[in-house]
């Protein structure tokens, strides 16, 4: 394999491993502009997975072992599962926080350590028949990829998790950034009390933003349990980790889904360099720190440059409450 | 005169509390509430700080929900459950602590949660018509307090209100910038709007209101005509008994520089430049009042001075007036005494130079005792670059009531004696804390300046701000300060706490100390100080003997440069 064929299988890889960053990312951008630091997301993400595998189990299950699996149908059962299972995560963290006023931190931990958990329980002890094959079914969108070279192995071989990832990403930089829903939630993160004031619904905005973003995070989930386990349960390759780089990204595109897209390919070349690398142990878990250490240096350079536009929203991770004195 | 007929009375009352209760946990804000506010007039609700005006009002803009009561408007009971729908009736209020979005434009602010779709130039026409100044797109953090307040007010009026409720609209502003929002005040009024002003300052009131409703303690007193009553009357009425309104100013003169600070720089916690080329001498014997817009460099300053903020350049020379007076272990330690015998600062009582290098720690506590020492001069030292607790270990008496009392002054989760230990836990033995001594000072305080509290056990948190204020300010006073600073004392205080401060400052001038005082009311500030330092934008813009100047040429000096 000469040293082109690794790049171009490189970045393919790295595209569709920022595929779970971004979902992840996107949805806790949503979240977080509502004013919610949902620390659940990689919860959330897990339950994402757990749905989605709940879907694909489901259909396979509905479908006679002879006849082959439907490719839009393997892709889109367990989405739907997944965006139910995920917006059930943000549900129960708006929940907790909006109705019942709790810290948003110890929800988010605790949303994570419960989905975590819940998940792995139920994916561990789930039958694995066919789904390397629904993984195969589901790998790319376009079949047609490699009569384009490179350029099709790179951006067209991605499955439709990839390009609905993306889509997502710029759909919500439109809605947040240019419509009167995106100013009002906007609103709603930078300050509660001059939302609410204004009349606009605080509690409805934060429930459906968190509802929402925590089904896009969980579609993240399923991606990564679906196509690139396979339905295989491995847990020292675990989803949250990805929820916690998701967290960090945030950060770092300052809030904006488009640099968002960005930041995931980063990320993401930065988490799949060690198994490109050759080389004794210590290269190998060496370089696994990357996306880490990325994080500390994130934290640095934006508390650095401390702009005044590309701030966190004001009123994130606190509650609000109409009556507080 | 004729009255009216009937029907104009009912058709003139536009807003009616009856009965209005709302509690608190423990505390009753308001209590039995009943009066009404009549269409088109300027409405005062006057009362002390924790009488429930402003609770009140929030019933009626929909931030709170009264526990019992019934609001009516045009004789119609209305249920107000949010801002929403008070703006569907009509209402809107301007808080004090603005409501507004720091990175939105006001634009944006405007059109925010609004169903129909502005344009620029509706905000721009609407600007004109009652003499707003505004730029529609200028960014909250970019405007001076000023413009937020007219944002908020063109934001509410935009919403079609008819009814607009202002709570402490004058409290940051300038006298220029206070008589402009009267101006519009009156074009609202001329309009036909119904303006509700909450405000506990009585010559405000008697220039702008026709009615005014006076709360105590979350009880409604009175309703009385402006034309028919006087300050005074206000006053009692407010207070329940007779208080004298006149501030202390002593007339004792001043002793010699006690500060000296020259070509003062310093940059704030976010690394911006705050106050830059300050100078200006401080007196034993004197308040130094400092007036300015919230914000121009004023906490800075006084952070700058306790060695809680970075210099940039200048100096702080701090003079301690010790020539010919007796070294005392209050203010040094033995080992500071004999370093400071070793450089031939001292002499003996009879004149001859004293030295220290032969003699033991028991001779030299004896000496200092029987006050033997004796310093030749005052003592000079520069405070740049030093920390709090390295000024307080060169025996500079310096004490620094902050704005901030429960984030910067005392610790509202431990109680009177703990919050004493503050100042003193480095005294005594070490290893084990010595109680007695904090908590017979404690108890002083409590005595001497009536604060109301249960025990000295009581948690700092659980006392009224008054009451906090009492503990902070006596503590800091028991140190025998040769210069106390102090920000916004009686914010949040009732008038005869306030008083209470404002005479113990007085007092404390004439024991000699040297007070920066800095005020938001300039008629205090006016009626107290000395002189008067005004800060505009980070600098000095004037240095004005407070009984030689008006309160409008201060009002320019505030907004100069």
């Amino acid at each position: 394999m000469n040293f082109f064929d690794t790049a171009v299988s490189f970045l393919s890889l790295a595209i569709k491993f920022s595929t779970v960053f971004l979902f992840g990312a996107t949805g806790e951008i949503i979240n977080q502009k509502s004013g919610h630091l949902n620390m659940g997301t990689p919860g959330i993400m897990y339950f994402g997975a757990l749905g989605g595998v709940l879907g694909e189990r489901i259909y396979i299950m509905c479908t006679p072992a002879e006849m082959p699996l439907n490719s839009v149908l393997i892709v889109l059962i367990p989405v739907l599962f997944a965006i139910i299972f995920g917006a059930f995560g943000g549900l129960i963290f708006s929940f907790f926080t909006v109705t019942l006023h709790c810290n948003q931190n110890v929800t988010g931990l605790t949303l994570t350590t419960l989905g975590v958990g819940v998940s792995c329980l139920f994916i561990s002890g789930m039958p694995m028949d066919r789904m390397a094959e629904a993984g195969l079914q589901m790998q790319s969108a376009f079949p047609g990829y490699k009569s384009l070279g490179w350029f099709g192995e790179i951006f067209l071989s991605q499955s439709w998790f990839t390009y609905l990832g993306i889509v997502i990403a710029i759909a919500t930089a439109i809605i947040i950034s240019k419509t009167k829903v995106g100013l009002n939630l906007r609103a709603v993160g930078e300050n509660a009390a001059a939302a609410d004031s204004a009349g606009i619904n605080v509690n409805a905005y934060r429930y459906i933003a968190t509802i929402i973003g925590g089904a896009i995070a969980g579609i993240g989930g399923a991606f990564y349990e679906l196509d690139k386990t396979k339905g295989m349960f491995n847990i020292a390759d675990g989803i949250d980790a990805f929820g916690w780089l998701a967290l960090c990204i945030v950060i770092f595109s300052m809030w904006k889904p488009l640099i968002a897209i960005f930041a995931s390919f980063g990320f993401a070349c930065l988490s799949i360099l060690p198994s490109f690398v050759s080389g004794n142990d210590y290269i190998t878990y060496g370089l696994k720190i990357l996306p880490y250490l990325a994080t500390l240096l994130v934290l640095i350079i934006t508390s650095i440059i401390n702009s005044k536009k590309a701030q966190a929203p004001a009123s994130l991770g606190v509650t609000y409450f109409r009556e507080d004195r | 005169m004729v009255s009216p007929p009937a029907l104009l009375i009912t058709f003139m009352e536009n807003i009616r509390f009856e009965n209005i209760t709302k509690i608190f946990g423990s505390i009753v804000a308001n209590n039995n509430v009943s009066f009404s506010i009549d269409t088109g007039e300027v409405f005062c609700i006057l009362g002390e700080n924790g009488s429930g005006k402003t609770t009140l009002l929030n019933v009626l803009a929909g931030i709170y929900k009264q526990d019992e009561g019934r609001v009516y408007i045009n004789e119609k009971e209305v249920n107000i459950n949010s801002p929403k729908d008070a703006y569907a009736h009509k209402i809107g209020m301007v808080h004090q602590h603005f409501k507004l979005v720091n990175v939105f434009t006001a634009f944006e602010n405007i059109s925010l949660g609004s169903k129909t779709k502005y344009t620029v130039q509706q905000v721009v026409d609407l600007c004109n018509k009652y003499g707003f100044k505004l730029d529609p797109n200028k960014r909250v953090y970019d405007m001076s307090v000023s413009e937020k307040q007219t944002l908020e007010i063109v934001k509410t009026l935009f919403r079609g209100v008819d009814t607009l409720i202002l709570d402490e609209p004058t409290a940051v502003l300038t006298p220029q910038e206070i008589a402009h929002l009267f101006d519009i005040i009156r074009n609202m009024k001329k309009d036909g709007k119904t303006i509700v002003i909450i405000t506990h300052k009585l010559n405000e009131v008697m220039e702008i209101s026709d009615r005014i409703a006076i709360l105590r303690k979350g009880e409604y007193i009175t309703t009385v005509k402006t034309s028919e009553t006087n300050e005074k009357q206000l006053a009692e009425l407010m207070v329940g008994h007779k208080i004298d309104l006149n501030i202390h100013r002593s007339k004792i003169p001043t002793t010699g520089v006690r500060l000296h600070i020259e070509n003062l720089s310093a940059v704030n916690r976010d690394g911006e430049i705050a106050i830059k080329d300050i100078s200006f001498d401080l007196y034993g014997s004197e308040i130094l009042g400092i007036a300015g817009i919230s914000g121009s460099g004023q906490k800075e300053l006084l952070e700058t001075i306790a060695g809680l903020n970075k210099e940039t350049s200048g100096s702080i020379i701090f003079t301690n007036p010790k020539k010919e007076q007796p070294v005392t272990f209050f203010h040094k330690n033995i080992k500071q005494i004999r370093e400071l015998a070793s450089q031939g600062k001292f002499h003996l009582k009879d004149g001859s130079p004293c030295d220290l290098t032969n003699k033991s720690n028991k001779e030299v506590i004896e000496m200092v005792n029987n006050e033997e020492i004796i310093f030749y001069e005052d003592e000079i030292i520069d405070l740049k670059y030093k920390k709090p607790i390295e000024i307080r270990d060169l025996g500079i008496k310096l004490s620094f009531v902050p704005e901030d009392r429960l984030g910067m002054g005392l610790v509202g989760s431990m109680d009177l004696i703990d919050n004493m230990m503050l100042r003193s836990f480095r005294k005594g033995h070490a290893g084990l804390l010595d109680r007695r001594k904090p908590a017979a000072l404690a108890q002083k305080i409590v005595d001497e300046l009536e604060v109301k509290t249960p025990n000295i056990h009581t948690q700092v948190k659980k006392l009224s701000g008054g009451n906090i204020q009492k503990i902070l300010v006596g503590r800091e006073l028991s140190s025998r300060p040769k210069i106390l600073m102090t920000a916004y004392p009686v914010r949040g205080l009732d008038i005869n706490s306030s008083y209470l401060i404002y005479n113990l400052l007085d007092e404390q001038k004439k024991k000699g100390t040297s007070i920066i005082f800095v005020g938001e009311d300039l008629d205090v500030l006016m009626a107290l100080c000395d002189r008067l330092l005004v800060l505009s934008n980070g600098h000095i813009s004037g240095i004005v003997d407070p009984t030689k100047v008006s309160k409008e040429e201060i009002g320019l000096l505030m907004t100069r440069g």
